[in-house]
Formats: structure tokens, sequence, C-alpha cells
């Protein structure tokens, strides 16, 4: 299609100034874009508006949607069209002229007339179409939030820290937030009535909570962390509470239990300055040393220490006695005939719970073990003490019995006559009396001493003449803790099946030497490790401090030793 | 094809990112303090230390953003590093408090930082997905063309009407007074059409009529048309139905575009006072950890 486009423009209000140039092709554009053969730079039109094309010999236009063209004052999208046709595009007037020859369309292009003369004077109105426009700001919300936080989360809780006691509890208790909401946490109960006094242990800003803040209140309760001799005694001594102590965690752990508090050194003790003889401990579970035992032995009765289930350890109390013996189910002939012990019979616990009330003679053996010797006096008891008093018992009875010249149903008759009752002997003849009574007396201790009562349970050797014998009973003295360095409550383990048997072997305990206390392997059916979940079990969870303390209650006060730390830290500032 | 925010650099800072969350993660596995993990063990320290320096840093994109001069990096590659350590720092603040809140100043100020991060989020989101629809929508037009085009069909509504009964002309004076658009956020986001229309009622005043998306006024053209027995009156009528069937259709564009826009920015409008705020909360909590330390 060879068009020809005629552009009209206005130069004064008379004149117009037409300029003609011929366009070969197809599609004749009418739009925004500068490609456009015919364009116009005007909001109202759209880059591609119209197009005209040549359908046979008629020219056509047809709009973009949603564009329309004004054509003889009809709105329409397409259309063909004839010559002498107006077609207004926005502000653009294109009339269809005549061809002349060699030319198969022509149009020509000026602005509208009418776009000058606004039907409605009106403006359009102002929309607010952006946020902006509908008054939403960014600014001021930024700085009222930044200053807003910073006065109520930070400024004014701080200056009322410095405005002492009463103004402090005055912020406290309004609405207004206090330091209180600088809290990271709840307290543990045990502190529960500090937590609204927050300088009772953050005495003073940006310090870290010192030792001397806990001793306000513990310092009359809290031992030492360890025995004086502990290698890490001294570094100990050194430490912040706060280290193992941590407050404001959920879930509380004021109370330390994690294993590596013991684990970091005892993993490798030696490291740390221990002796050769402690051994390495990680856990409970993984690696824990057989228990060690302490032992009081004769004869110069120290306390040694051995280790169960290396060797076979032997307890030497002196005393003769034998568990299995005495809980033999099938009973023992007592007074009252067979009797079925109980290990409670003689092992009564505290009042505690932890532990056992000391075995005694006279409480829980002399019962069955009387101390009568004379039939013909069953109520007449030896004491139970020294020798020399058990000796004079004697002599003292058989001196009485053979003055008194009563009758001895067991007394041989070739030894002599007895003084018949209120003849009173001459001197000589009480003389001879009383040597028989020594003689009686005698041969009943050496009976007693080394045949039966007393050599039951105790060694005894003899020393003295032939006339006046003496001998001399083997002290016993029974072990009272053997685990001194572990605590353990049997109250605490009195549940389902457990008896004593399930940790201590005493029925089958044949000697006085044997150590009836439970190897590790025995604790270890119930409890685990730190996490009680050891090689694929589910035990009681163990950590070091279900058994060993810290702060144990028999080491020294925590306070003297502090204060020499405290002032040692105070010089080095 | 245009290369997204997140695409920028080959996703270098995705990989930076999911690195730096990665490590967090592992050491915060490995990390078993004596007592329950928290904002105060060395871990805690490093992980709020690399969460702070973010956060200002992450606050700067709105410094560097104004500063058309910089050249310290690209303006894309500071806001693909802003989107992805962003999301980066949802993971080290999380760790940092080692799951361990209460209704305390520092949970307040973790709980502003999500709120940022989500806010942050959405504007994302809406940054994937709204600028293709307003550039559907606005067809290589502008608001201020859109708003041109209605002003002409007006004035050519208002040219046809002079030759026409006098409630013609009453009636387009009136749509052209009584159509609304934008002008609360609620408006705009909502894009609702609240305009109004004076329709002529027999004896007296008028009525005034909702006329939201024209449909009163087409409403009234149709039963004009309907009721016409002049041919030219008709004719009128009908060119004027047509014009308002354009008018409706730039009008919702421009409704449209409104709303696109304010779903573009109020996420803004949340993500910049807050980030503020948390700035402020933020300041105040690490003091405060130190002050009560």
């Amino acid at each position: 299609m060879r068009i020809l486009i005629r552009t009209l423009e206005k130069e004064n209000t008379a004149a117009v100034a037409a300029s003609d140039r011929v366009v070969d092709a197809d599609v004749i554009g009418f739009g925004r874009a500068p490609d456009q053969q015919i364009h116009c730079n005007d909001p109202r039109i759209a880059l591609q508006h119209a197009r005209f094309t040549r359908a046979g010999e008629t020219l056509m236009i047809s709009c973009t949607p949603p564009a329309q063209a004004e054509i003889n004052g009809r709105l329409q999208r397409d259309a063909s069209l004839r010559v002498g046709d107006e077609v207004s595009l926005g502000p653009m007037l294109i009339k269809v002229l005549e061809p002349h020859a060699g030319i198969d369309a022509a149009i020509s292009v000026e602005r509208d007339a009418r776009e000058t003369v606004r039907a409605d004077d009106a403006p359009m109105p102002k929309f607010a179409l952006t946020l902006a426009e509908a008054g939403w700001r960014k600014r001021p919300w930024a700085w009222a939030g930044a200053l807003a936080t910073l006065l109520l989360c930070l400024a004014v809780p701080w200056y009322f820290l410095g405005q002492g006691e009463a103004a402090l509890s005055g912020l406290r208790s309004s609405p207004v937030p206090s330091d209180l909401q600088w809290t990271s946490g709840p307290l543990h109960s045990a502190h529960a009535n500090l937590e609204v006094s927050c300088e009772s242990c953050h005495a003073e800003p940006f310090r870290r909570v010192r030792n001397e803040q806990c001793l306000d209140c513990h310092s009359t309760t809290l031992h030492q962390h360890v025995p004086a001799n502990h290698p890490a005694a001294a570094e100990q001594q050194l430490a912040r509470c706060t280290t193992c102590h941590v407050e404001h965690d959920e879930p509380s752990n004021l109370v330390q239990l994690d294993t590596r508090i013991c684990s970091d050194c005892h993993a490798q003790p030696q490291d740390h300055g221990a002796s050769d003889k402690a051994l390495p401990v990680t856990d409970f579970a993984a690696a824990h040393p057989d228990f060690q035992v302490s032992l009081l032995t004769a004869p110069q009765w120290t306390v040694t220490r051995a280790r169960l289930g290396e060797t076979k350890i032997a307890e030497n109390s002196n005393l003769k006695f034998t568990h299995a013996a005495h809980l033999d189910p099938k009973g023992i002939k007592a007074l009252q005939g067979e009797v079925v012990m109980q290990c409670a019979d003689c092992h009564a616990p505290r009042d505690d719970g932890k532990g056992f009330l000391p075995v005694n003679m006279e409480q829980h053996c002399s019962a069955c073990h009387t101390l009568g010797f004379d039939p013909a006096e069953p109520e007449r008891k030896l004491p139970h003490g020294e020798p020399a008093e058990v000796m004079q018992t004697l002599i003292d009875h058989y001196s009485r019995r053979f003055l008194g010249g009563y009758a001895d149903p067991l007394a041989n008759s070739g030894q002599g006559r007895t003084a018949p009752p209120g003849a009173s002997a001459s001197a000589g003849a009480r003389a001879q009396l009383l040597g028989n009574a020594r003689e009686s007396a005698n041969r009943m201790a050496a009976d007693i001493f080394e045949r039966r009562v007393c050599a039951d349970c105790h060694i005894v050797t003899r020393s003295g003449s032939f006339n006046e014998p003496a001998w001399t009973v083997a002290p016993v003295r029974l072990t009272r803790t053997f685990m001194p360095k572990a605590h353990f409550d049997h109250a605490a383990h009195a549940i389902g099946e457990t008896q004593c048997e399930t940790c201590h072997a005493a029925a089958k305990s044949e000697l006085a030497s044997d150590v009836l206390m439970p190897q590790i392997a025995v604790c270890r059916d119930c409890h685990g490790g730190e996490t009680g979940t050891e090689g694929g079990l589910v035990r009681t969870p163990s950590p070091c401090a279900s058994c060993h303390v810290f702060h144990d209650r028999t080491e020294p006060r925590w306070v003297p030793a502090m204060e020499k730390v405290l002032r040692e830290a105070a010089v080095r500032r | 094809m245009h290369e997204s925010l997140l695409d920028y650099a080959n996703r270098r800072y995705l990989k930076i990112s999911l690195l730096l969350c990665a490590v967090s993660i592992v050491l915060y596995a490995w990390h078993e303090p004596l007592s329950p993990p928290n904002g105060g063990t060395w871990l805690g320290y490093t992980l709020g230390g690399i969460g702070a320096a973010l956060i200002l840093w992450l606050t700067a994109l709105g410094i560097r953003k104004r500063s058309y001069s910089s050249a310290f990096g690209t303006l894309r590659g500071w806001t693909s590093a802003h989107v992805y350590l962003g999301l980066a720092l949802i993971i080290v603040a999380t760790l940092h408090t080692g799951f361990q809140f209460g209704w305390n100043l520092h949970t307040l100020c973790y709980v502003l930082m999500v709120i940022v991060i989500v806010s942050g989020i959405v504007g994302v989101v809406a940054y994937l997905r709204y600028p293709q629809q307003m550039s559907v929508n606005r067809a290589g037009s502008k608001p201020e063309l859109l708003l041109g085009e209605i002003d002409d069909l007006d004035q050519r509504a208002l040219r046809i009407t002079a030759e026409m009964p006098r409630r013609f002309g009453d009636v387009f004076r009136s749509n052209r007074e009584g159509t609304l658009l934008g002008g609360s956020a609620r408006a705009i986001l909502g894009g609702r059409d609240r305009s109004m229309l004076t329709l002529p009622s027999t004896g007296g005043e008028g009525a005034r009529a909702a006329n939201a998306d024209q449909v009163a006024l087409l409403e009234w053209l149709g039963n004009e048309l309907a009721a016409s027995t002049d041919g030219e009156v008709t004719r009128r009528v009908g060119d004027l139905l047509s014009i308002v069937a354009t008018r409706r259709n730039l009008l919702r564009r421009l409704r449209r575009d409104a709303q696109i826009r304010g779903w573009l920015d109020v996420w803004l409008y949340f993500h910049v006072p807050v980030t503020l705020a948390l700035i402020g909360t933020l300041v105040a909590h690490v003091v405060s950890v130190f002050l009560y330390w």
C-alpha cells in the first residue's frame, strides 16, 4: 500500500503548513511508540493505538483494545473508511483524502481543533492512589518505635536504678516496665524470694555476679567443694559460684548435675595433679573403676582402702562370725527354740533411713549368746567386757558358794566338803574352802574363755600362772562405713523386689572376714550413666552427683578459705 | 529473561546464607554447655554477636538504597544479600535464644525481629508476584495516562450530552464528581469502588445511588436506550454507553493498579518502623544483659 500522509501544522492563527510524505507499507501504525509511522506523543494515546490497513480498495482502521476512535462522531474500534471520513484519535484528527494517481490512499493528520475546547472546566479530581497519598508514613512511626523502645526498655529502668530503693520498687509496682523486664528467665524455686530484687545478686552494674552475693545468704551453710588435699582444691576455691550454678535458665540448672564437672579432670586425673592411685572416670556407665572400701583392720585399727573385685579382700575385725550360719533359712537354735533370723534383727536402720545403727553384743547377740555359766544359778551372768572382771566375777561367785555351803548339784564329792549352812568354819577350813572356790573358778574360766561362751565369738589367748591364769580377748572393732566417699540412701532403695540380699550376699558368707559390699556391677543393673540410656538400656540416670557430693558437709566451711581468696583477689586488682 | 533478586549472581548470597545456617546448626548441635543452651555461653555470645551485626547491616540497606552515588556493591547485590541473610537471621537468632522464651525484653526483641523478617518475606513474595501483574494491567500505560484517558472520555461524553436532554448532562457531570478512586488505605488495598451517582427522579432532587463499576450509570443508560423513540437520541445513548464501558474498564485498571501498588508497598510500612523498634530493643537487650551480667 502506498499511502500519502499529509501533516498539517498550524504556524500561526491563520497559516497552516502542510508537509506530505508517501509511505509504502502494509500497515501504517498510529501511536505513542517512536516506531509508529504516525507518531503522537500524548498520554492518552497507547504505544500502538491504531493501525491503518488496506482490504481490497478500502482503507481500514482497527484500534488496539481498549482504544477506540471517534469516526464521524461515532465511537468505533474497527471500521472501513471512505473519502471525507473524519477520525478523531485523542488530540489528533485524521481525515481521509481523495488519493491521486499512483497512490492507494491519502490521509491528513492535524490537531483536533475541539481539543482545545473543554466541555467541562472542572479538572479531574485528585485521587489518593498510593498508601503515601492516603496519608501513610513510615518515618514518624520508625522514630517513635525506636524512641519508645529505648525509653521504656532501657532508659527509664536504668534511670530508676540510680534513684534508690524506694523509687525502684515504686517503678516495679507500677504498670511502667521496670528492670524486671530484663530477667532472662525464672529463678530456681529456692530463690523465688529474689525474683523481684535483682540487686540482691546483680549488685553492681556491668559487673558479673560475684561470690560475695551468694555468700550473703550462704556463708553459714556452705562447705568446701572438695577436701583440702584434693588436687583441685585451690582451683575450686577460686571458682566463681555462677560457673556451675547458673540461674535464669529453663529448665533450671541451679544444682549442677553435669558429669563433666568431674570428668573434665577425672577422665585423666594424672594430668591434673592426681597421684597414680587415681583411676580414670568418665561416667558411671561408661568408665568407673570398681568400688573401693575402707576397712578397719586389726591390730592397728588403721583404715585401709581396698578395691572390691580385684583380689579377695578380708576385713580383720577379730570377731568369729558367719552370716551364713545366722541366716540359715531352716532357723537356728535359740533359747526360745528354732528361730529364722532376719537382717533387721541386728541391722537397725538409722532414723535418716540412709545407714544403720552399730551392732552391739548387748542388744543384738545376748538374747542367744547368754553369758550364764552356772546351771545352778542360770540368772547369774558374766559381764561382757574385761577378762579380769570376768575372772573376778567367777572367783566371787564360787567363793560365796563354797563359804555359803549351799548344795552344788554338779559338784564333785571328791573335792572336799562344803561348810554346813550357818556354821562358822575355822580359819584353816576357810582357806581350804577359798582354795577350792578359786580352783572351780579357774576351771570354769578356762572352759568359757577357751571352749564355749567367749571363744564362740572371740579370739582369746591364755597367760599367767597355773594357779592364777589370765586371758586376753582380742579387741573387736567393726567397720562402720565401708564407702565414706559416696552417699547412699538405703530407704530410697527399699522399693519393689529389692531386698537386702539383692545387693549383699550375706546368706552365703561363711567367713567373718567377708566384705559384703556390692560391686559396681550390682549397681549397674539399675543405674546407668549421666543419661541412663547408655548401651541401648533404659536405666536410672546417674550422674556423678547421685553418689558423690560437692560441698560435702564433712568438709570445712567455705567462708574462711573464701575470705582469704577474696582478699588475695582484691590485692591482685 | 529478567533475573530476579533471588537469582542474583548465581545465588551467591543464598549459598552464603545456607553455609551460615549450616555452621550455626552444627555448632549448636555439637555444643553442650553445662547449663541449658542459652545466649550466655560462648556459642550464645557468638551467635548473638553475628545476629546483632546482621540486624545492623540489614538495616543499612535503607541507607545504601538512598546513596545513589555509592559504588559499594550494586543495589541489586545488596538487596539479594538482604533477603537471604535476613532469612538466615531467623536461624542464627533462634539458636542464640537456646529456645528459651519468656515475658521479657529479650523475647520482645526476638518477636519484633520475627515480625520484621515475616513482613520482609511478604515483601519478597510481593516483589516476585505483583510487578508482572502490574505491567500486564498497565499494558504500557501509566496511572496518569489512564486518568487522562478518563478525563478525555468525560469531555467526549459531555460534548455528546450537550446536544441531548438536560438530564444526560446532569447524570454525566454527577458521574464525574462521584467517581472515587483509592482514598484510604482500606479502599486502595481492598480495591472496592465506592463511587456514587445522582440519577434524576420524577419530581425533584434526584436520587443518590451507589455506582460501583459504573453499573448504575450503565443501567440507567440502558433504560434510556430502551425507552428512546428518537433515533438521534438512541444513537447518542449508544455512543455514551460505549464511552462508559471504556471508562469502566479504565477505572478498573486504575483501581487494580492502585491495589497492586498498595500491596507492593504495605509490608514496608511494617518492615521499616518495626525495624527501628527492633533496633531500640536490641540496644536495650545488649546493654541490659551486661548491666545485669
